[in-house]
């Protein structure tokens, strides 16, 4: 049995949440990717997954802007608050998603399709207000999917209508018939609406070499089929190809007691203080479930304040809700509040979190990493508040590059360019894995001089050492004049020569190299370039 | 609070008392420790380190909130091997102004590169990015910086002590910022493999003199190759410094135990 579900969608709320017209070219990006698009920029041919420098190639007018989690969920409060009045039981889902189921207020408004056009009607007019106009742009107008389950209302909801470049504003799919629905779509649209499958990515991919290309192709195979080829995410897919939830319906009771609360004393009056208890909270409910084996699918988070005015909404992620995740959640809803123009009279004073919806752990498999990613996402935010001090190229990450010196065999690329959060992040750039001949073994020098620092190196009679077109010394080197230093050389090797870039006139160098001990224990790379001798690296 | 040995050095008023009171004694001890144990060990607060780091260190960890200064001419390859078993264990490790760490070094060493981040100029603003690491970051290795105030390094060090992240220190020729917790001098004795005019650098013999306060104030002589011939550091010999050792503490008379006794268990009743 399914659960007739209502999906309300704003297509691309992060840039309806930044107020940017339809008509400006502009982007979204998260981790120099594009993630969202204007239509007008779309028109010049950038399209999502770009890389910003790609996207700023094609358009070279398009605006740039950071993706910012915080204000699509801030902005998002009004129209929540808005959906409120025709239901009590809005879950959010994520920016500029959220559903419902619709038995109740189907029937008091009327029917799915008349509950849905005044609710699209209801969200279009919070839209215009967020643009100052009296209507809200035709091309982020809300889009409304009804069907039974969640995951044929979000296709129903997202689908564009034909080969419309809009999305369809509303899509009524009949009671019964979620399965005919969903039969056509390619199976790719599991990746997009289904975080419940652990590795999507890979079982989609599986599926098209299989020649499984649409959803009614794989709902055809028996489920115990696909659970014995797949595991856990064959069964998933299973059911969701044939329109059902994501889930059986056997979610196991809510543990009495199970909820946490604290009192603000206090009263929070800013969103950073609230949240700061939210996050204790939080870890404290997430310890509590996993004690009972159980992870948290939807949480009811209420706030109240000093003169008893409530504010509770409701949750929902496809997986499991991990105590990051609720910590975020519940500043944005207190957030939203507070700066929205229903904002509370006095402070908050309460805050409570009740799971309304629990599964059994099955304890996601998080790749190679596993628990450490929590320790990279804490860092990840340290460095981004690093960035804002110094600016956002102060901050570097390695990248392994190759080369037949050591000084290049590390580069470091900025950390703008790369998402941190990323578990699959590789730092090897695709150069690393050529072989580099000519490159000396380990160990490798602990200090490069990012400019060549200039020396003499003379032989026993004070005479500047050289190296012939051939590779032969003209004499031991014996000491390395340093500025006023004059030091010893106690142990040498070299030369060795390499000829890099012959190929072209700019970048083509012949250099000598050598290591070279001196008599204060110091040891250091050293090389003769353009008949000049310098020191290259250290070894500190 | 310091751990109590169950033997008591001969002391007047129980050289003449026998096994009765001897009983009596054990028992206020027994007492005594159980109030006292802390609840999280020492040694929970911990960051791993490889064998040749833990010769350098009390205890041998690396214990959260602690500061860590070097000097000498071995500085960098000797905060790399501080660093390296937490940064493969999966601590971050970032660099603050240390210009042109070697990257390929650090991986011989044993860092996992994949969590390391560079800060190459903090400029004026040094006090401020090193305070916005500490507690996100485990690690944090940085040079002292030209121009800083003593103030800001106090602040710091509190801040350190309260977040449990270590910062390494590479002490340029000023004063160190921070009054590293430990002090480690390097100084280098000889490199082998490379001869006058064939072979190559393949190992180093290093000196490392600790010191610091409290634990590590009794100080130690390490020898290790650094780094061996395998790239890693290897130990050679450790030997610690005969000296006076401040962390046991006395107590010389049962009247002392058990009014010691009494007054701790009635502060854990009002508490």
């Amino acid at each position: 049995m399914t659960t007739r579900t209502m999906v309300v969608v704003v297509p691309h709320w992060s840039l309806v949440a930044g107020g940017i017209a339809p008509e400006v070219a502009a982007v979204v990006v998260r981790a120099n990717r594009v993630i969202d698009v204007t239509p007008a920029a779309n028109s010049d041919g950038v399209e999502v997954g770009m890389r910003r420098r790609e996207a700023q190639g094609r358009c070279p007018s398009v605006a740039v802007i950071e993706h910012d989690p915080d204000l699509d969920a801030r902005r998002f409060e009004p129209v929540v608050a808005a959906l409120e009045t025709f239901t009590p039981r809005v879950e959010l889902l994520g920016q500029g998603r959220c559903s419902f189921p619709t038995r109740g207020p189907s029937r008091y408004f009327g029917g799915d399709e008349a509950l849905a056009a005044s609710i699209a009607t209801a969200t279009d007019a919070e839209l215009a207000h967020i643009f100052d106009q009296d209507e809200a742009p035709h091309q982020y107008a809300t889009c409304v999917g009804v069907a039974d389950g969640l995951f044929a209302a979000s296709m129903a909801a997202e689908l564009p209508h034909g080969n419309s470049e809009f999305y369809g504003r509303l899509r009524l799919v009949k009671p019964g018939s979620s399965r005919e629905f969903v039969a056509p779509m390619s199976v790719s649209a599991l990746r997009r609406w289904s975080a419940p499958l652990d590795n999507g990515e890979h079982l989609v991919d599986l599926f098209w070499r299989l020649g499984l290309s649409t959803l009614g192709l794989v709902a055809e195979i028996p489920e115990a089929d696909l659970l014995a080829r797949f595991g856990a995410d064959g069964s998933t897919a299973h059911r969701l190809a044939s329109g059902l939830d994501e889930r059986p319906p056997d979610t196991r009771p809510v543990p009495p007691e199970s909820h946490v609360e604290a009192e603000l004393d206090p009263p929070a009056e800013r969103v950073d203080t609230a949240s700061f208890v939210a996050k204790m909270l939080a870890d404290q409910l997430h310890t509590r479930l996993a004690a009972d084996g159980l992870a948290c699918t939807r949480i009811i988070v209420e706030a109240v304040t000093e003169k008893g005015e409530t504010l509770s909404r409701v949750w929902r992620h496809e997986g499991a809700l991990s105590a990051v995740d609720v910590a975020d959640r519940v500043r944005w809803q207190l957030d939203g509040w507070l700066t929205s123009s229903r904002q509370p009279t006095s402070a908050i004073s309460h805050i409570r979190l009740i799971p309304d919806e629990v599964i059994a752990d099955r304890g996601r498999q998080l790749g190679f990493w596993g628990g450490q990613q929590l320790e990279t996402d804490r860092a990840a935010r340290a460095l981004a508040r690093v960035q804002g001090l110094l600016g956002a190229e102060a901050v570097s990450v390695p990248e392994r590059r190759g080369g037949r010196n050591e000084v290049d065999a590390v580069g470091t690329v900025a950390l703008t360019l790369v998402d941190l959060t990323d578990e699959t992040r590789g730092i090897d750039a695709p150069s690393a894995a050529a072989p580099w001949p000519g490159r000396l073994p380990a160990p490798s020098p602990t200090a490069i001089h990012a400019e060549r620092r200039l020396v003499q190196v003379i032989d026993v009679a004070g005479q500047r050492v050289t190296v012939s077109g051939r590779g032969d010394l003209s004499a031991e080197p014996e000491a390395v004049i340093d500025g006023r230093h004059r030091l010893r050389v106690v142990g040498w090797a070299g030369p060795w020569p390499i000829d890099e870039c012959w190929w072209d006139t700019t970048r083509h160098q012949r250099r000598a190299r050598f290591q070279i001990v001196t008599d204060d224990g110091a040891a250091h790379m050293v090389s003769l370039l353009n008949n000049e001798w310098a020191i290259d690296a250290s070894y500190e | 609070m310091a751990g109590v040995t169950p033997q008591l050095c001969d002391s007047p008023s129980s050289s003449g008392a026998g096994s009765e009171l001897k009983g009596e004694l054990d028992d206020a001890l027994r007492g005594l420790a159980t109030l006292t144990s802390p609840v999280t060990l020492a040694k929970d607060k911990a960051l791993p380190v490889n064998e040749a780091a833990s010769a350098l260190l009390p205890r041998g960890v690396l214990q959260r909130g602690m500061s860590i200064t070097i000097r000498g001419k071995v500085r960098r390859s000797l905060a790399l091997v501080l660093a390296a078993q937490a940064s493969s264990e999966g601590s971050w490790v970032v660099f603050v102004g240390v210009g042109g760490i070697g990257l390929a070094a650090a991986e011989e060493f044993g860092l996992n590169l994949s969590r390391v981040a560079l800060i190459d100029d903090p400029g004026d603003d040094w006090a401020t990015v090193v305070a916005a690491l500490v507690g996100s970051v485990d690690v944090i290795v940085t040079e002292t910086p030209a121009r800083v105030r003593q103030r800001d390094g106090r602040r710091l060090s509190a801040r350190l002590r309260e977040r449990g992240s270590v910062i390494v220190e590479l002490q340029r020729n000023a004063e160190a910022v921070l009054q590293g917790d430990v002090t480690l001098n390097t100084d280098t004795v000889a490199w082998e493999g490379l001869n006058r005019g064939h072979g190559r650098l393949q190992q180093r013999r290093v000196i490392v003199r600790t010191g610091g306060r409290g634990a590590a104030a009794k100080g130690a002589k390490v020898e290790m190759w650094l780094p061996g011939n395998k790239g890693r550091a290897e130990l050679i010999s450790s030997s610690a410094n005969n000296g006076r050792d401040g962390s046991l503490t006395t107590y010389n008379t049962i009247a002392d135990v058990a009014d010691l006794t009494a007054r701790l268990r009635s502060r854990r009743a009002v508490s």
